[in-house]
């Protein structure tokens, strides 16, 4: 069921919240040993919450836009009392003191806070194989990864466990993994959607978005937790127009496929999804353009240039996990010994390269080469972006170069993990707003029958455009196909 | 001054690091207060809890507009913060958010008092905001440090002046008067005890004469004028030997020794600190309107400087009388307000200096009797500005009003000057008539004197006018019984 029919049922009283977090619960027990979704569940928290929102629906208050809806959230999302992992052994056993805004939000319009979810270290990572406990699986082959970093929040969802998850993006972490998991994955305008209790990765590049069986339901979620918070300085003042305003059809809306997103790289049987899925679009009455090659010229840069900028900010944010105020501690030595057995000795392989990335392109001496120039480009990438917008409403095209690839594929190679966000990092660089649909599943190749994602990008603050055209594409699509371990129980 | 210091001149830059009065943390909203037990002012934010944010105090920002306007500095028109990134266990994020390229003020200048009566110019290269770090405490006797984050996230202004010093007791006075400036203008308590008044010094010598600088060496933490003017001595007697030696100096950081009077390099491996500054992607850059800089140039206080100038020529007070009163804004505040309470009152006999000297002595020495502030006092400007009018309209001695009426308003808040002189049988006798008669008793008990008067005696009136005072018991009018006494007495012989 989704999330809005069951927000809808539980408003008109005619659903339990208790009923739909026990089926959440059983499908959880069925289906996580399968995709290992989840670093850490409460059941009983789940319960406590669901009977929460169902008093207020028997004390005849109004329980919320997402009353009874079970959610989960990525492990780095702070919930207060519960477990703070950010997938990373720094972080085992920490408990976050506080609730996220985003937490705040979800819980006031009734959501039931249903577990932790599975990520990439800090983040850093395509596949959940970075995780500093265990990497998750690909509800449509357990041998193929979720995608990553919100893998942990992808597979939950496109195991059919709960309908709508969070997870967080700094370049692709959120829309790549929802296109190998087969779900819809919508990254904010940077700015939108607060980022106060989400553990920092790239603070300029970071924010929150749902992940959703549905794009009805990402919109859903989406309109709960946009808003400016005063906690957040990064967050942009101002009216948000609700993700359900912009009809949704695509009737003469201009949409660009740069020939940069058809990269060489790209697997062709994703392009040809892509292409089916374009031209659904334009059938619709879309007016579907490829902007030839160079409307993009500096997207081309996009992967160094976000593992610089992110790498950088990464090396800052993550000063703070030094074992002194929490987290485990050695304490051998003298203070230099402490820090080095503690963050060598704690955090994974992928985040110590980036923190030595990181601290290299800020170091003096380098930092005009290295971190200004990368600052640079990023500039020039967000306005090469600007420009298409004066033509276009969108601009379409694949999300991920690859499909679900198959667990330790792309381990020993930190290069080839990287070129993941190749198509996803651009709109990252710029704050733009993007989602990720479900467009079918590859016919052949070495993807033979997984999903494809069809990423859309648009103007700064216009979310509710993109996911309106998101959501107009699923009507024109139809039902998308759901893997097996999905149908083994409604 | 030793022959050494004919040879080489010192050059003195300072940092002062200046905690700002706000109420609460420059990025939470926990209180900013000194002396509260361990850890018990912090929240997950200035704990540096993962995945808090800041969000900007903008009574710090207002505070360092104040600075940047008392010190002459020029203001940017946004606020622009970077990350200083360090490790250290007092640093709960291993970074700390400081303004590294573009500080807030800039290129300003102030002029303080030397010890010698002259003035001196300095320039401000900058004035920047930046967050204040916890305490480490190693406790005796044990074998580890305790971290207290209460002061962790306390908004400071680093202010850094030009090499323009050239001696330690230069650098004092300068000290003494930036410390008055900002206290004056509300920009910090600048309690040195309590650490809200922290200074760097930069120090090098160069050969009398030579334009070029030589190496400086910093020392750091000082929190007393004293250690700053002996951290320098100490300094300059070290850099001597070693260029008196023939060697370099090394620049180094350094502490100061107050017990052996000494100073030292520190023992941290000496490394090149890269701090890796970048903007802080937490902060966007926050504009700074020019109606804010102007609201708070309109409510700068008078600075320190020209009060004691408008006290000298507009009031007529002594200089000396002025620099007391102005050496502590509390003083100087209640002699204000003690004298507008008796211009209001329309006493015509109020005079400055005379109610100077009740703040200075009278109400100072109860201040000090019982160890409260002088606004903490019961005793408030408008109580003490009817005690002085009491004495003016010559109701009491002010022997009596200085002594037993004062300690009475200050035990007593309810009691007025009237009732306490009436309690105590204070009152003075000042009409004609009862003051005739005991004068005329008192002449005829002394004819002796009288006649030794006006003889050519004069001096005796002062013998006469104590006999008159002693036969009233004290309470007889002085200035009413002398007029009286020349009256009845005549004029001596030629």
């Amino acid at each position: 069921m989704s999330a809005a029919d069951i927000a809808s049922r539980v408003r008109a009283g005619e659903l339990d919240p208790i009923v739909v977090t026990e089926k959440a619960l059983a499908r959880f027990e069925e289906r996580n040993p399968v995709v290992h979704a989840y670093l850490d569940l409460d059941r009983e928290d789940a319960l406590q919450r669901a009977a929460a929102v169902s008093e207020r629906v028997s004390r005849g208050e109004d329980p919320g836009q997402l009353a009874g809806v079970p959610i989960s959230l990525k492990d780095n999302i702070a919930v207060a009392g519960a477990t703070l992992t950010a997938g990373s052994r720094i972080l085992q056993g920490y408990r976050s003191p506080y609730d996220a805004h985003v937490t705040e939000r979800l819980v006031a319009e009734g959501a039931v806070l249903f577990g932790r979810t599975n990520l990439d270290e800090f983040a850093m990572g395509a596949s959940t194989e970075n995780s500093g406990f265990a990497p998750s699986r690909n509800p449509w082959d357990r041998k193929r990864v979720p995608g990553g970093s919100s893998g942990g929040s992808a597979a939950a969802v496109g195991a059919g466990i709960v309908p709508v998850a969070l997870g967080s993006e700094t370049g692709g972490s959120i829309r790549q993994p929802a296109a190998l998991c087969g779900v819809t994955g919508f990254k904010p305008t940077y700015g939108s959607v607060s980022r106060r209790g989400l553990v920092a990765f790239g603070s300029s590049l970071d924010q929150i978005g749902p992940l959703a069986a549905t794009a009805e339901d990402a919109a859903l979620v989406f309109d709960v937790i946009t808003g400016h918070d005063p906690g957040d300085a990064t967050t942009t003042t101002g009216k948000r127009p609700s993700a359900f305003l912009a009809p949704t059809s695509v009737e003469g809306l201009r949409i660009g496929i740069p020939e940069e997103f058809l990269d060489p790289s790209v697997d062709p049987h994703i392009l040809a999804q892509v292409d089916q899925a374009t031209d659904l679009l334009s059938e619709a009455g879309a007016i579907t353009k490829v902007v030839p090659a160079g409307g993009l010229a500096h997207a081309n840069l996009s992967i160094p240039v976000y593992y610089l900028v992110s790498s950088s900010e990464a090396c800052s944010n993550l000063a703070r996990f030094d074992g002194m105020r929490y987290g485990p501690r050695h304490d051998d030595g003298d203070l230099l010994d402490a820090y080095l057995a503690t963050r060598a000795g704690h955090f994974g392989a992928e985040v110590q390269r980036r923190i030595l990335l990181g601290t290299f392109a800020l170091s003096a001496g380098y930092y005009d080469a290295w971190y200004k120039k990368a600052l640079q480009v990023r500039r020039l990438v967000s306005d090469e972006f600007t420009t298409l917008f004066k033509e276009y409403d969108l601009l379409a095209g694949p999300t991920s170069p690859v499909g679900a690839f198959k667990l330790g594929e792309r381990t020993d190679d930190p290069y080839a993990m990287y070129l993941c966000d190749l198509l996803t990092a651009p709109a990252c660089l710029g704050g733009f707003p993007s989602v990720s649909v479900p467009c079918g599943l590859a016919r052949k190749g070495p993807y033979k029958g997984l999903p494809v994602g069809l990423q859309l990008v648009g103007r700064p603050g216009e979310d509710h455009v993109v996911l309106a055209a998101a959501r107009a594409f699923e009507a024109i699509r139809g039902e998308p196909e759901r893997p097996v371990v999905y149908s083994a129980a409604e | 001054m030793s022959d050494v210091a004919i040879r080489y001149e010192p050059v003195i830059g300072l940092e002062v690091h200046v905690q700002l009065a706000t109420r609460t943390k420059m990025f939470c909203r926990c209180e900013a207060r000194f002396g509260a037990p361990p850890n018990t002012l912090i929240c997950p934010v200035c704990s540096g809890q993962p995945g808090t944010l800041p969000a900007f105090n903008g009574r710090a920002l207002d505070l360092g507009i104040t600075a940047g306007l008392a010190l002459g500095c020029a203001l940017d028109h946004e606020v622009k913060f970077d990350r200083k990134n360090y490790f250290y266990p007092d640093l709960p994020k291993g970074y700390q958010v400081s303004q590294f390229d573009r500080p807030l003020c800039h290129d300003g200048s102030f002029t303080f008092d030397r010890a010698d009566g002259t003035t001196k110019t300095v320039t401000i290269i900058r004035a920047h905001l930046e967050e204040d770090s916890g305490k480490i405490i190693h406790p005796e006797g044990m074998e580890l440090s305790l971290v207290d984050l209460n002061r962790a996230g306390t908004p400071l202004l680093e202010i850094v002046t030009a090499p323009d010093l050239r001696s330690s007791a230069e650098a004092r006075d300068f000290l003494q008067d930036l410390r008055q400036t900002l206290r004056y203008a509300g920009v910090s308590d600048c309690d040195m005890e309590k650490g809200s008044f922290r200074c760097d010094v930069n120090l090098s010598l160069r050969p009398v004469g030579q334009e070029a600088f030589g190496t400086r060496t910093e020392t750091k933490n000082l929190n007393s004028f004293r250690f700053v003017e002996q951290a320098l001595e100490a300094e300059i007697l070290r850099q001597t030997a070693i260029l008196e030696a023939g060697d370099d100096i090394v620049q180094c950081t350094l502490t100061f020794d107050p017990e052996r009077q000494v100073t030292r390099p520190t023992r941290v491996k000496e490394e090149l600190h890269d701090y890796r500054y970048f903007p802080e992607p937490d902060l966007p850059l926050f504009a700074v309107a020019p109606e804010r800089v102007e609201a708070r140039r309109r409510k700068m206080p008078e600075a320190p400087v020209a009060r004691q100038q408008r006290y000298r020529n507009a009031l007529g007070l002594k200089a000396e009388v002025a620099e007391d009163l102005i050496a502590d804004r509390d003083i100087s505040d209640t002699f204000e307000a003690t004298l507008a309470c008796l211009v209001a009152a329309d006493d015509t006999e109020a005079s400055p200096a005379a109610t100077a000297s009740w703040v200075l002595n009278d109400l100072r020495r109860i201040a000090n009797e019982r160890h409260l502030k002088l606004t903490e006092l019961a005793v408030t400007p408008q109580r003490l500005g009817a005690l002085i009018a009491f004495v003016n309209a010559g109701k009491v001695s002010r022997q009596a009003a200085r002594t037993t009426i004062l300690d009475a308003l200050q035990d007593d808040p309810e009691a007025t000057p009237a009732s306490v002189a009436a309690e105590h049988d204070l009152l003075q006798v000042s009409d004609t008539a009862s003051l005739g008669t005991i004068i005329d008793e008192v002449l005829i008990a002394e004819a002796d004197m009288v006649q030794r008067y006006r003889a050519g005696k004069t001096g005796l009136l002062n013998a006469l006018l104590g006999s008159v005072m002693k036969a009233s018991a004290g309470k007889a009018n002085p200035n009413e019984v002398r007029k009286l006494l020349g009256e009845k007495l005549g004029p001596p012989a030629a």
